[in-house]
């Protein structure tokens, strides 16, 4: 076998196992959804007594460290949402975009009493941050397949 | 500085492991072992040589009742990869596509 005969069958292997990791990393199906519930539910307490604003914290909390403990258990690994490629941009435009709804729900709630605003925009943020982790997670594969985010 | 081959990452079962482990934060060893379908003591060596190369860290945890292995990629070990790939790339330069 002459060398780049060598490197050919090399970066085949570099390639099945980045297909190979592809599958293994894929979020069970309930799991976009679920993180979408809960950072919608971020945005929508607003609008509750300020009492139920603090016992959601709790409730965030822990749904978060369950959802990240199913996912390590499914998967075998743990990937940082803002790693280098393109799923940097995917994270950083959701990060972006939900912080700026939530903000922008906060404004109109308290300065201009747009009492369903807090409601509106969880509804929102849920559905922007499912349809993210989808988008974060076809990132990912494209990341594998070309090599980016080394 | 040109991209060269690094004899530590060079063997295959080191450099799949390698690109698995450069693209998550973290991986089980399981994990590792059931996706290169090689034996424990076999992965257990390529661990050890990309630990002592720096490359590679490994971190124990009790997960569940039992003990877990993590691994990880350190960024000389990610750097190495990187210019190993690269090298192997300017290998491929003029051969065909198959």
């Amino acid at each position: 076998m002459t060398r780049d005969e060598d490197a050919l069958r090399m970066l085949a292997e570099v390639e099945a196992a980045n297909a190979d990791l592809a599958e293994r990393a894929k979020a069970p199906v309930w799991y976009h959804p679920a993180l979408g519930l809960l950072m919608g539910g971020l945005a929508a307490v607003e609008a509750a007594p300020l009492i139920w604003q603090y016992a959601y914290f709790p409730v965030f909390g822990l749904g978060i460290w369950l959802l990240v403990r199913a996912y390590i258990r499914k998967t075998g690994l743990w990937i940082y949402g803002f790693r280098a490629g393109r799923t940097r941009i995917v994270a950083l435009s959701l990060a972006l975009l939900c912080g700026g709804l939530a903000a922008m729900s906060g404004w109109l709630f308290h300065a201009r009493r747009v009492v369903y605003a807090p409601l509106l925009t969880g509804a929102v943020i849920a559905v922007a941050a499912t349809v993210g982790g989808l988008l974060w997670e076809a990132a990912f594969r494209a990341d594998l397949r070309d090599g980016r985010g080394l | 500085m040109s991209a060269s081959l690094d004899p530590v990452i060079h063997a295959p079962n080191r450099l799949q492991m390698c690109c698995m482990l450069a693209a998550v934060d973290t991986i089980d060893f399981a994990t590792v072992r059931e996706a290169l379908d090689v034996s424990e003591s076999v992965l257990s060596k390529h661990v050890k040589t990309l630990e002592e190369s720096g490359y590679v860290k490994v971190r124990k945890a009790a997960s569940e009742g039992r003990q877990r292995t993590w691994l990880s990629l350190s960024r000389p070990g990610r750097e190495a990869l990187r210019s190993h790939l690269a090298a192997l790339k300017a290998m491929m330069a003029g051969v065909p596509e198959i």
